[in-house]
């Protein structure tokens, strides 16, 4: 008798689910969680039948319209706290593929990088870990050494240490790897034309305020202010008083650790992102390589319109963009950078006439061309320390010198 | 197509039921499952079709010319021409570009190294149709005449892909006449449930945690951590192999046909040689009965017979050097237990005895992981202490604690300990059985489930997110 409760069981259960699944290839939804165009079949014929890719097409679309898909994914990621328990301060360590991970070698579209990241989750709030890559450490300053040679201007390196460096307690720093060891290394091969702006103090000093959010590896504008005050000030200038700024916040924010380890853990403190407003007038355009658009250094349709909220920095990377000031000073810079750089830009805005800006993973031109065409007076690069985990940036550096 | 996917539980498996059941003819049944077989392989792979098929061909007309010559040079004619045919296809779409690269190295020159992409279960479908010529050739099966019965046996999707390898005359009589029943069904709905948790809770899991330690920079490593890596990779092939061959059993069973076993708790031997009689028996047993006894097996050149053995089935596993090693790594335990080792090892207490298996076995994983033999240098010596890493790390601590549920229930899981205690409460309990029997079904229900939403957490790609 259980024999056939069993089976009628067991039936039930793949006709049923097989049954209400049934469209899901014929249907397409489009899905909350992620971002992504490249769903939909392809077209029926010979060479896609012969080369597989009808029928992976096929498995995609079945999954990717599944039932329930995104509870089930929620739930499966619940699945990962049964495995096991936290260890003393609530520690726990997630670890992804791909995560954020700009790599030279993997620069295909779709392709994930195949290096692990690790994340750690402390109470409520996740941090990226940071590791020791002595090619990397290496590589990165050759090229902007390098770089700096070729283009012959003042050129300025910022590399920004992360929340994980300034905790307290020790155990920290057994797990992830000195960030004021990796800064002190990178410049240590620097040539004495590159200057390094050094930012780790001013952040230490301040690690007890909201300097870095909780459920994004980025920092917040806070942070990125006392990071623009060391910077300007060690040109020589004045920096903007921060009771000067407007701001504008949004609160709510789970950001990309949040996406990455859907930990319940630190989705119950979401982060509140908060921007200031530039105090001179400023104009801001992007282009993708081949078409400009208009936009905003801060871009409040991400407060308003979007879950990416800490694409109110400047809206998000692109290849290049250009924010012209009525700062009338004849200062032109140009910041080479990944998206920590995006929260800092906007306080620039009060000293230099035009900032440009090229995210070296996207951007194909020759750099010396672009810093002779536009008049460029000022190089800064500005990466987060992490970004030395991998080997493969540098290449991007490398590639805008011998770009046609 | 894989049997732990979505479309392959919910899409293809209820459509190919509903069609073997709903018809009843015995022949009709045959060619649904030709036709399931052969789309189930096509979906992955829409071109190699054509080679399962000629192979399958071949060796049908090998067969009955060897039947009807018997006795004759003809019989052995064919039977070195299936031998040749077999190997020939096995050589050049998976082992070409090995040997190329090899005689380049050697002769240090430069031909153009072609690398084929392996066509999936060439290893399996190519040593099927070996072992059916072979046994006709002895004379313990007589040649199928009918094509397209033959062609099932070849074809069949439950073996296909990744075995057991199951042998011709072990089916034999079920391709001509099975009977399914709701013993069977339910036998069989048990073993491919099981094997689906095996593989998609256990395996695809340990997978995930075993990939952070030995594929992540080795400077990261501890000593401690570096076995505890390969330990998850341990548990991560096992559950990922013997659940497929589960999956392979429940299937077959499902629809009449009996497989053997092709696992029985390997990790619970206590020595290499007993490790070989638990682990991907169908292979072992294809070399011993094929290679080893044919050669002359222990009476004549016993040496030479155990170092070809072990030699090629390491290289079945892969077109590396690094899976020869691991192959010849168990073939001179073994060798080295049947001279001296083994009447040591029975005197010793029993764990150690275990321990004696676990060790070498990681030991062997690590070979076997490795395909670049200079970071499987630098990970066994982490491994053995002989480098500047630290013997134990903060991080390895919380990695452990944070999987430590999870390690000892794949640890528990690996060995029998459940299923005697399931005996034990049957004996001990009023109504045992039927506890057992509805227990059993409440686990159906929780691994189906806790698989569904595995599976469809693993489609989600949170790389696209990163634009910001």
């Amino acid at each position: 008798m259980h024999k056939k409760i069993n089976i009628i069981i067991f039936l039930l259960i793949i006709f049923v689910v097989g049954i209400t699944n049934l469209g899901n290839t014929i249907i397409q939804k489009s899905d909350t969680l992620e971002v992504d165009e490249s769903e939909l079949m392809p077209v029926l014929d010979l060479q896609q039948l012969t080369s597989g890719n009808y029928f992976r097409a096929y498995d995609d679309q079945f999954t990717s319209n599944f039932l329930y898909r995104e509870n089930l994914i929620l739930l499966s990621e619940r699945f990962d706290l049964i495995k096991g328990i936290d260890f003393g301060d609530d520690l726990e360590l997630v670890s992804s593929k791909g995560i954020n991970v700009a790599n030279k070698l993997n620069e295909k579209e779709g392709v994930m990088s195949t290096e692990w990241g690790n994340i750690l989750i402390a109470g409520d709030a996740a941090m990226e870990v940071h590791s020791y890559n002595e090619e990397a450490i290496k590589a990165y300053p050759e090229a902007i050494n390098r770089i700096e040679q070729a283009i012959g201007i003042k050129t300025y390196s910022m590399l920004v240490p992360t929340q994980i460096e300034f905790e307290e307690n020790p155990i920290y720093s057994d797990i992830s790897y000195s960030q004021k060891d990796s800064i002190e290394m990178v410049n240590a091969y620097f040539n004495k034309e590159v200057t390094p702006i050094d930012v780790y103090t001013t952040l230490q000093n301040h690690k007890d305020e909201y300097i870095y959010m909780r459920t994004d590896h980025h920092w917040t504008a806070l942070g990125a202010y006392y990071a623009y005050v060391a910077f300007i000030e060690a040109l020589g200038e004045v920096a903007v008083p921060i009771e000067a700024y407007e701001t504008k916040s949004k609160d709510g924010y789970l950001g990309s650790l949040y996406n990455l380890t859907h930990s319940s853990k630190i989705s119950v403190n979401p982060d509140v992102v908060t921007a200031y407003l530039p105090i001179v007038e400023t104009t801001y355009r992007t282009s993708d390589g081949s078409h400009w658009s208009d936009g905003s250094v801060v871009n409040l349709k991400f407060f308003k319109e979007s879950e990416q909220n800490y694409g109110v920095f400047l809206g998000g990377d692109s290849p290049l963009s250009v924010i012209t000031t009525s700062v009338d000073n004849d200062q032109r810079i140009l910041v080479i950078k990944d998206s920590y750089a995006n929260a800092f830009i906007p306080f620039l805005t009060s000293h230099y006439e035009e900032i440009h800006i090229i995210d070296p993973r996207m951007f194909e031109c020759h750099i010396e061309t672009y810093v002779a065409d536009n008049d460029i007076g000022e190089v800064l690069f500005l990466n987060y320390v992490l970004v030395n985990r991998y080997n493969g940036y540098s290449g991007f550096f490398e590639e805008m010198l011998s770009a046609e | 197509m894989v049997f732990s996917s979505l479309i392959f539980l919910f899409g293809f498996l209820p459509l190919n039921l509903l069609l073997y059941f709903v018809i009843k003819n015995q022949t009709y049944r045959n060619v649904i499952l030709i036709i399931f077989s052969l789309s189930f392989y096509a979906w992955g792979e829409p071109i190699w079709i054509s080679l399962l098929i000629f192979s399958a061909t071949i060796d049908f007309f090998h067969g009955k010319i060897i039947d009807k010559y018997r006795g004759t040079k003809l019989a052995t004619l064919a039977l070195i021409s299936s031998i040749f045919v077999n190997l020939s296809l096995l050589g050049i779409f998976k082992y070409s570009g090995f040997l190329m690269s090899n005689i380049n190295m050697v002769f240090n020159i430069s031909l153009p190294v072609k690398e084929f992409a392996l066509p999936i279960g060439i290893s399996f479908y190519t040593f099927q149709t070996l072992s059916y010529t072979f046994d006709v050739y002895k004379g313990e099966v007589k040649a199928q005449q009918s094509y397209h019965k033959f062609l099932l046996f070849v074809s069949l999707f439950h073996q296909l892909v990744a075995g057991p390898i199951v042998r011709y005359k072990d089916i034999a009589d079920e391709i001509e006449n099975r009977t399914t029943t709701y013993d069977k069904f339910h036998y069989g709905i048990n073993r491919f449930v099981i094997g689906l948790g095996k593989k998609v809770i256990i395996a695809n899991t340990a997978g995930e945690l075993s990939s952070r330690f030995l594929d992540q920079p080795f400077n990261q490593l501890s000593v401690v951590s570096s076995w505890f890596g390969i330990s998850l990779f341990a548990l991560q092939i096992y559950f990922d192999f013997s659940g497929y061959s589960d999956m392979a059993i429940g299937l077959g069973r499902m629809f009449g046909f009996t497989y053997k076993e092709n696992f029985n708790f390997p990790y619970i031997a206590k020595s290499a040689t007993d490790f070989w009689r638990r682990w991907h028996i169908s292979l072992g047993s294809f070399f011993r009965d094929y290679v080893y006894i044919p050669l002359g097996g222990n009476k004549l050149h016993h040496l030479r017979n155990i170092i070809i053995v072990w030699f090629l089935t390491g290289l079945w596993h892969g077109a590396h050097w690094n899976f020869v090693l691991w192959g010849m790594f168990y073939g001179i335990l073994i060798m080295v237990e049947k001279i001296f080792l083994s009447k040591w090892l029975v005197k010793l207490p029993k764990l150690l005895q275990h321990s004696y298996l676990l060790v070498i076995t990681l030991i062997g994983w690590t070979l076997f992981y490795f395909t670049d033999l200079t970071l499987c240098l630098s990970y066994l010596k982490i491994m053995f202490g002989m480098s500047t890493q630290p013997i134990i790390t903060a991080t390895f601590y919380i990695q452990f604690a944070n999987n430590i549920f999870f390690y000892i229930f794949a640890c528990i899981v690996a060995t029998p300990i459940m299923n005697n205690v399931l005996k034990l409460l049957i004996t001990k309990l009023k109504h045992g059985q039927t506890v057992e029997n509805y227990l059993i079904i409440c686990r159906n229900i929780v691994i189906i489930v806790v698989s569904i939403t595995l599976l469809v957490g693993e489609t989600y790609n949170p790389f696209l997110y990163f634009r910001f």
